[in-house]
C-alpha cells in the first residue's frame, strides 16, 4: 500500500540489479523504518552506546547507507554501518540489510538470528515470507514494502501502526484480519 | 436636552427609568455577547489546534514514506468533522502533498504553507501546524474551519437579546408608568395648588400632605410660606389703608397751605402795588408842589429884599415867615420825594471810594453850625488807618447830617459826639459811625416807631423842635440801600446814640437784595454793576488819615 516512486529514474524497468538510485531510496526508507520501530528493553545497550547497522551480501549498499545515516541516530543511539559476514556478527546488529538473492544463505542468516532483536530488511516478498521483518517490493517504478508482523513479534520489535498502515502486512500463522 | 427639561415630571420619570433599564440591559447583553464571541473563538481555535496536531501526528509516516494516497485517505476521514471546510498537508519544501476540501475548489487552498498559528479570516478560521517527526520538521498541516455555525449562534443570541430587551423594556415601561405616580402625583398636586393660588390670588389655600418624604417637606414649606404671605398680605393691606388715609390728610393739608400761600402772595402783591402807587403818587405830587413853592419862596425873598430897602419892618417879618414856611415846606416835599423814590425803587446810587476822614473834613463845618444853634459842643473822633468806604457820598452824608441834626435838635447845651470805628460783625468787616448826644433821649416804647416816616414822637415835638419827621426814615432807607443798617440805643433824659454800620464792601452786596427783595430791579442792578471797577482798590494806595485821628473841636 505504501509507495515511494523511483523518482525520474526513466526506463528503470523491473530489472534484477538494483540501481544506485534504488539504493538511495532504500537507505532512506530503512532509516525511516527505524523511527517507527521500538526495540525491546536494553537491546540497544546503554544510553549513548553506538548501534550497528549491518549490511550483508551487497557491498554496494554500504557507502549509500553510510551516507544516508551520517549524523543520524536510531532511537537516540549513534549509528555505524558495517559489513556483516558471519551469523555471529549479525546478532550484534540493530538493523541488518540483507542483500543478494541466494535464498539458502538468506534462510540461514534469518535462522541464525532466531529471536534476536534485529530489524531485518531485505528484497522481494520471499524475504518477508522466509522470516525477514520488512521486505522492499518493486511495484512498477515504485518501491513498496511488506511487513512480517510475526517475525517482528519474534524479534521483540514493536512496529508502529502508522508504518503498518503504509505497508503490506504478512502473517505466517493462520491468516487474521488485516488492519 | 433642552426639550427634555420642558417635559412633564411624569414623562421624565418614565423616561429616566426606561433609559436606565435599557442601558443596563444593553450593557449586560453586549457583555454577554462579547464574552460568548471570545469564548467561542477561543474554543474553536483550541479545537482546531488539537485536530491539527492529531492530523500532523497521523501523517508523519505518510510524509516520511512519501505516501500521498495514505495521507489523502487520512484527510478524507476528516469529513466527519462537519465544520471543517478544507485541509491540506504540505511537504517540507512547501509543496502540497495531500488535501481535502468540502464543497469548494482545491484551487482556493493556499499554494504554500503560511506562518504557523491560527488566524480568523472572513468567516473562517485558518490554521497552520508544523509536522515534526523525531525532532525533525517534515511538513505542514493546513486546516480551515467554517465559522458559519458560530455566526448563526451569535445571530440567535442577538435575536434573543433583542427579544429580552424589548420584553424587559415593555415591562419597565409598564412598571415605571405605574410607579411614577408615587412621585409625580404629589408633585403635580402641589404644582396645581400653586397655580390655583397664583390665578385666584387666594392665599388661604393649603396643600394636602401625603407623606413625610421630601415632597411632604416641600408641602409643609409651601403651606408655611402661604401662611406668611397671608399674614404679610393682611399687614400690607392695613398699612396701605393707613397710608391712604395719611396721604388724603396730607393732600388736604397741602391744598390748604397752597391756598394760604396764594392768598398771602396776593395780599403781598396787592400791598406792594398799593405801596408803589402811593410812592408814585407822592413823587408826582411833590414835584407838582415844588414848582409853585419855588415861585412862592423866590417871590417872597424878592419882596422881603424890597421891604428891607423900604424899611417896611412889618412886611419884613411877615415875608420872613412866608419864606421860612416855604423853605420848610420845600424840605418836607424834598424828603417826601426822596422817601417815595426809595419806596418806589427808583433811588439810584453813585458808588465811590472815600476815606472817613475826608467825609468828616467836608461835613465838619455844617455839623459845627448845627451844634452851635443849641449851644452844643461837637466832638469828632476817627480810628486810625481805616480803609476807604465804598458808598454813595451824597446819600451817606445826608444820613449823617440827619443824625447830627436830630442830635442837636433834641439836645441843649450838651455834647454831641461823632466817632468812626472799625468793627467786625459775623465775619463781615464794617465801619461804624456813632452819633451820640446828651439830649432828652427816647422812651423804650417809642423806639420802634422811630424809623417810620412821619413819626416824630408826638405832634408836640414837631411844633417844639421842628423837622419833618422823615429824616430817620430816609436815613435808614439810604443805609440799607448801601448794604448797611442804622440802630439806636437810648436812655430817656440822658441821651441817645445812633449807629450807622456800613460793610467795607470787600465782596458783593447780598444785603441789598435782603433789604429790598421785592424791588430787585434798578437799585440792585446799579449796585452790582458798579462793583467790579470800584471795589478792587488796594488799601495802601490811598492816603492814610492823619489829621483827624485824634479828637478836636472844629
Amino acid at each position: 500500500m505504501a509507495a515511494i516512486s523511483l523518482a525520474d529514474e526513466a526506463g528503470a524497468g523491473p530489472s534484477a540489479a538494483p540501481t544506485h538510485s534504488e539504493y538511495e531510496i532504500e537507505s532512506a526508507m530503512l532509516y525511516n523504518f527505524t523511527k517507527f520501530v521500538v526495540w525491546p528493553g536494553s537491546a540497544l545497550g546503554a544510553a549513548g552506546a553506538t548501534v550497528v547497522a549491518g549490511v550483508w551480501g551487497d557491498d554496494r549498499m554500504i557507502p549509500v547507507l553510510q551516507a544516508a545515516l551520517r549524523n543520524k541516530t536510531i532511537c537516540g543511539h549513534p549509528v555505524v554501518v558495517r559489513r556483516i559476514d558471519s551469523s555471529a556478527d549479525a546478532i550484534s546488529c540493530a538493523v541488518l540489510f540483507v542483500g543478494g538473492s541466494d535464498r539458502k544463505e538468506i534462510g540461514r542468516i534469518l535462522q541464525s538470528l532466531g529471536r534476536s532483536p534485529v530489524l531485518t530488511v531485505g528484497h522481494r516478498v520471499q524475504f518477508s515470507r522466509m522470516g525477514g521483518v520488512i521486505a522492499f517490493i518493486r511495484d512498477g517504478n515504485r518501491i513498496r514494502f511488506e511487513i512480517n508482523v510475526d517475525a517482528a513479534d519474534r524479534a521483540g520489535l514493536e512496529v508502529s501502526s502508522k508504518l503498518l498502515r503504509l505497508g503490506a502486512v504478512w502473517r505466517e500463522a493462520p491468516p487474521q484480519a488485516r488492519n | 436636552m433642552r426639550a427634555f427639561r420642558d417635559v412633564s415630571i411624569k414623562r421624565k420619570l418614565v423616561g429616566i427609568n426606561m433609559l436606565t433599564s435599557s442601558v443596563a440591559l444593553m450593557l449586560a447583553c453586549s457583555t454577554f455577547l462579547a464574552y460568548e464571541l471570545v469564548t467561542y473563538r477561543k474554543t474553536a481555535t483550541q479545537q482546531l489546534t488539537t485536530l491539527a496536531q492529531i492530523v500532523a501526528d497521523s501523517c508523519t509516516a505518510a510524509l516520511a514514506f512519501d505516501d500521498r494516497r495514505s495521507a489523502g485517505e487520512m484527510l478524507a476521514a476528516l469529513r466527519a468533522e462537519p465544520n471543517l471546510a478544507a485541509a491540506c498537508i504540505y511537504t517540507r519544501d512547501g509543496r502540497p502533498f495531500a488535501s481535502f476540501v468540502r464543497g469548494e475548489s482545491r484551487r482556493d487552498l493556499p499554494r504554500r504553507p503560511g506562518k504557523e498559528g491560527a488566524e480568523f479570516k472572513d468567516r473562517h478560521l485558518e490554521l497552520f501546524e508544523r509536522v515534526a517527526f523525531d525532532g525533525e520538521w517534515i511538513g505542514t498541516v493546513y486546516l480551515k474551519r467554517d465559522l458559519g455555525d458560530m455566526y448563526a449562534r451569535l445571530e440567535r443570541y442577538a435575536g434573543i437579546v433583542l427579544g429580552v430587551l424589548l420584553f424587559s423594556s415593555l415591562t419597565a415601561l409598564l412598571l415605571s408608568s405605574m410607579l411614577q405616580r408615587v412621585i409625580s402625583v404629589p408633585t403635580l398636586r402641589l404644582a396645581e395648588m400653586a397655580t390655583r393660588v397664583s390665578v385666584e390670588r387666594d392665599y388661604s389655600l393649603r396643600a394636602a400632605k401625603r407623606g413625610n418624604d421630601e415632597i411632604g417637606a416641600l408641602v409643609d414649606s409651601f403651606n408655611e410660606m402661604m401662611g406668611q404671605i397671608q399674614s404679610r398680605n393682611m399687614d400690607l393691606y392695613e398699612a396701605q389703608s393707613a397710608l391712604e388715609r395719611h396721604v388724603a390728610e396730607l393732600c388736604g393739608e397741602i391744598a390748604r397751605r397752597r391756598r394760604a400761600q396764594e392768598e398771602a402772595l396776593a395780599a403781598k402783591q396787592a400791598a406792594e402795588e398799593s405801596s408803589r402807587a402811593k410812592s408814585a403818587f407822592l413823587a408826582k405830587m411833590s414835584h407838582e408842589l415844588r414848582t409853585p413853592l419855588n415861585a412862592i419862596i423866590g417871590y417872597s425873598e424878592m419882596l422881603r429884599e424890597d421891604a428891607e430897602d423900604k424899611q417896611d419892618i412889618r412886611s419884613i417879618s411877615d415875608l420872613e415867615r412866608i419864606t421860612t414856611a416855604g423853605k420848610h415846606l420845600k424840605t418836607l416835599i424834598d424828603e417826601v420825594l426822596d422817601l417815595s423814590k426809595v419806596e418806589a425803587g427808583k433811588a439810584e446810587l453813585v458808588w465811590e471810594d472815600v476815606l472817613a476822614t475826608q467825609i468828616l473834613d467836608d461835613a465838619a463845618g455844617v455839623m459845627e453850625t448845627l451844634a452851635k444853634k443849641n449851644g452844643n459842643k461837637l466832638t469828632m473822633r476817627c480810628a486810625p488807618n481805616l480803609p476807604p468806604m465804598h458808598v454813595d457820598i451824597v446819600k451817606f452824608r445826608q444820613s449823617l447830617y440827619n443824625l447830627v441834626r436830630n442830635a442837636c435838635k433834641f439836645t441843649r447845651n450838651g455834647a454831641i459826639g461823632v466817632s468812626v470805628i472799625p468793627v467786625t460783625v459775623d465775619g463781615v468787616e464794617s465801619i461804624e459811625w456813632r452819633v451820640s448826644d446828651t439830649g432828652i433821649g427816647i422812651a423804650p416804647d417809642q423806639m420802634h416807631k422811630l424809623f417810620q416816616p412821619f413819626s416824630q414822637i408826638d405832634g408836640s415835638t414837631t411844633r417844639k423842635y421842628g423837622g419833618t419827621g422823615m429824616g430817620l426814615a430816609i436815613s435808614r432807607r439810604f443805609c440799607e440801600l448801601m448794604g448797611g443798617s442804622i440802630a439806636v440805643a437810648s436812655q430817656p433824659g440822658k441821651g441817645s446814640t445812633f449807629v450807622i454800620r456800613l460793610p467795607l464792601h470787600r465782596h458783593p452786596l447780598p444785603d441789598v437784595k435782603v433789604v429790598l427783595p421785592a424791588r430787585a430791579d434798578g437799585v440792585t442792578q446799579t449796585a452790582a454793576n458798579q462793583l467790579p471797577t470800584d471795589t478792587v482798590r488796594p488799601d495802601g494806595a490811598l492816603p492814610q488819615p492823619g489829621s483827624l485821628s485824634g479828637s478836636g473841636r472844629l
